[in-house]
């Protein structure tokens, strides 16, 4: 399978800003490349796929009915990610907690989703782990890259 | 009513923390139990792995047994209900620290990022 050229993340606005303001600059993400066109060429499932999650968390927040397992998720992934950064020695304890209550008083709209373009010949050296996509199935690719630096990345918001 | 958090009780807070974060992406996500497992092993590099494995796999295996179904059979509203449910635990279980930062900081915290937005 050849290369892709770029690979695509959808990533909260909270997490964009966190990743800004308290790590340094750098992101912690999944992304994937283009869905293919072809119909004999396979696809990501949808739950990898950062198009899908994209409008997926701005169906829900457009809905804001308070219920979102995908925000819930983001939250809890965001604390421990908080927990993490503070075991390597990015932050502080009193930071750490800082940001803990700011994800916690966080609102729905905090959670918009931005969408990531990257060039993948720049991310390469920096993937550290095929993601779920690629347990789920022997197809599909998707992988993590726990420090992308700002510079690597464009944001897209699909919304006005 | 099942108590989710009765297999969280004895957890350290890092380890309580992941353990949710992994449950909650396995009802929104749907995974199969074989997927689980494998997330399991690749993902628990923060807090201790057998500890989160066994809480992970225990929630899930009540959840299954009170619904009478695999996970990914269980309907959204179900699964939207449990993620709530999972939500509540995590509040009480952590933000014991989120007290201990006044809320005129973690405003002014919040309205920082905004503006950067």
């Amino acid at each position: 399978m050849s290369e892709p050229l770029l690979l695509y993340s959808t990533v909260t606005s909270l997490a964009y800003h966190l990743g800004q303001r308290y790590y340094g600059e750098m992101h912690n993400v999944w992304c994937a490349p283009a869905r293919r066109a072809d119909q004999y060429v396979s696809n990501n499932p949808p739950s990898p796929d950062p198009l899908a999650i994209y409008w997926s968390l701005l169906r829900e927040i457009k809905g804001n009915d308070g219920h979102s397992s995908k925000i819930n998720d983001n939250r809890h992934g965001l604390i421990l990610g908080a927990n993490g950064k503070e075991k390597q020695g990015v932050i502080d304890s009193r930071t750490r907690e800082l940001i803990e209550a700011v994800i916690g008083r966080a609102t729905i709209n905090d959670f918009r989703p931005l969408f990531l373009a990257m060039p993948y010949a720049m991310v390469k050296p920096l993937i550290c782990a095929p993601g779920v996509g690629n347990i789920a199935s022997a197809t599909s690719q998707e992988y993590i890259i726990e420090s992308l630096p700002r510079e690597c990345f464009d944001i897209l918001e699909l919304d006005s | 009513m099942m108590d989710l958090s009765r297999r969280l009780q004895h957890l350290s807070r890092l380890d309580f923390i992941e353990s949710i974060y992994l449950v909650g992406r396995f009802l929104s996500e749907r995974l199969s139990r074989s997927v689980l497992e494998r997330l399991l092993k690749q993902n628990t590099k923060i807090g201790d792995r057998a500890r989160v494995e066994t809480a992970v796999l225990g929630i899930l295996d009540e959840i299954e047994k009170t619904e009478g179904a695999a996970v990914q059979n269980i309907s959204e509203d179900v699964r939207i209900y449990y993620s709530d449910e999972l939500d509540s635990v995590f509040r009480k279980g952590v933000q014991e620290n989120w007290q201990r930062v006044s809320d005129a900081e973690v405003e002014r915290a919040l309205e920082r990022l905004r503006a950067d937005a």
